[in-house]
Formats: C-alpha cells, sequence, structure tokens
C-alpha cells in the first residue's frame, strides 16, 4: 500500500500528461485537457507534500518487518533517541524576534 | 440525426472524463488515508514501543520543519502537543530499556519472573499512554501543515 502512494504523484501527472497529449481527439472538450491536467497536477502536488513523512513511515514499518520475531537493537534506539532529542530542541526553541 | 460522441471512458463505467477524473482523486485520497502505520505490524510489545517512538521522531522532525511556514498561533498548537508527548516518550524509552535490563538479568541467572512481569507492565501502560498523545501530535502536525 504504502509503494503504491509513493508512486501516485509520478501516476496523477502521468495521466495528466496523456490527457494533454490527447487534447484535440474527440474524447475531450475543447479546453479540458488543461483544466484536468492542472487538477491532477494539485492532487500529485498533495500527495508528494505529505510524502516526506510517509515514506519514513513506510521505511519505519519495512525495518519493523524486517526485524521478524527479533527486538530492535540498541543503535536503532539510540538513533530515534537522538533525532527526537534534536527535533524536539528545535520545536521548543523560541521563535526570533520579529 | 446527429448522435454525440461517446466517451472512450464509458468503456471503465464512467460517462465522461470528468467522472473518471473525480473517481481518479477520490481514490488518491483514500489510497493516502491508509497508509500502513508501523505499529500495525509490530509483533510483541517491544516492536510496538519501537513504532510508536518511531511514529513520534517522523512527526516531531516533521514539526520542526513547518516552523516559519504556518502561522505562529498554529505553531504554538504544535509546540504544546509536542510538549505533551515528549515525556511520554522518553517514558516509554526508559520503560523499554528497564523491560531489556531485567530480561538480560533474568537469563543471566540476577533477577526474578515477577520483576520481569511489573517491567512488562509497565511497558505496555506507557505504549497505551503513547498511543493517545502521539496520535494527538500527528493530528496536530497534520492540521497545521499548510
Amino acid at each position: 500500500m504504502n509503494t503504491i502512494i509513493a508512486l501516485m504523484p509520478a501516476f496523477l501527472r502521468a495521466v495528466g500528461g496523456v490527457i494533454s497529449l490527447l487534447e484535440g481527439t474527440n474524447a475531450f472538450s475543447e479546453g479540458f485537457s488543461s483544466v484536468a491536467e492542472e487538477v491532477l497536477s494539485a492532487a500529485a502536488s498533495l500527495v508528494e507534500r505529505g510524502d516526506e513523512a510517509a515514506n519514513e513511515l513506510a521505511a519505519l514499518t519495512n525495518s519493523i518487518v524486517a526485524m521478524g520475531p527479533h527486538d530492535p537493537t540498541q543503535e536503532q534506539w539510540a538513533d530515534l533517541e537522538a533525532r527526537s532529542n534534536a527535533a524536539h530542541a528545535a520545536i521548543q526553541a523560541p521563535s526570533a524576534p520579529a | 440525426m446527429h448522435h454525440r460522441a461517446r466517451s472512450p471512458f464509458f468503456l471503465f463505467g464512467f460517462s465522461s472524463l470528468g467522472g473518471a477524473l473525480v473517481a481518479l482523486l477520490l481514490l488518491t485520497l483514500a489510497l493516502y488515508g491508509c497508509i500502513t502505520r508501523p505499529v500495525s505490524v509490530a509483533k510483541d510489545s517491544e516492536q510496538r514501543a519501537y513504532a510508536l517512538y518511531g511514529e513520534f521522531v517522523i512527526f516531531e522532525e516533521e514539526a520542526s520543519r513547518l516552523r516559519g511556514s504556518v502561522p505562529a498561533a498554529v505553531y504554538v498548537g504544535v509546540q504544546r502537543a509536542d510538549a505533551v508527548a515528549k515525556p511520554t516518550a522518553d517514558s516509554l524509552l526508559q520503560a523499554v530499556h528497564d523491560y531489556d535490563t531485567i530480561s538480560a538479568q533474568l537469563r543471566a541467572g540476577n533477577s526474578t519472573q515477577d520483576k520481569l512481569t511489573v517491567a512488562t507492565s509497565n511497558l505496555q501502560t506507557w505504549v497505551t499512554q503513547a498511543e493517545t498523545d502521539v496520535e494527538n501530535l500527528v493530528s496536530a502536525v497534520k492540521g497545521a501543515k499548510p
């Protein structure tokens, strides 16, 4: 499922491209293809914006599947802990004065 | 008599390209809502803890990238959600360390099954708490995204 999501922006843009290529055939009313292409491109951007977190969630999910019956290693825990501390410090840092 | 050309999308059950597009966009949104959560593949308490802590970290990092790109008032909500979730995540991490330590001691003959039972129960308690607090952080970050 996560792979399908990752491929979705490219798929949406490809569909938009095909529609653009077919412009002028009797499949589409005039002007429709540009609107369709814009809508599909906007949807692709929307998916991509959330893609970074989605890709990381997919990688985390895959790493847990790959563990099989074993538990995470000390290094894996230490990596997450360091990342959390860094992100927490960045989130809670006072804003720069305007 | 003039016959209107039948749309090729009729072959796929759609009367028009517009219908096909709407269906495609709805499918995209539906799929996006179905991203597999890491915790759903975890096989035991420690893997569940790792999945939740990992998800927490991913959305903390996502939250840190939002600074400056969302209104200050919105970002305050994200900061609050992180401030609540972080102590829970730290306690979850400590509970995992305690569980691992007692497990190792028990294998070496230096602890008791009772102590492991307590450590396991403590770990499960923090897993349950983390589910709530991480979900709140995820909602705050998703809600704040422009």
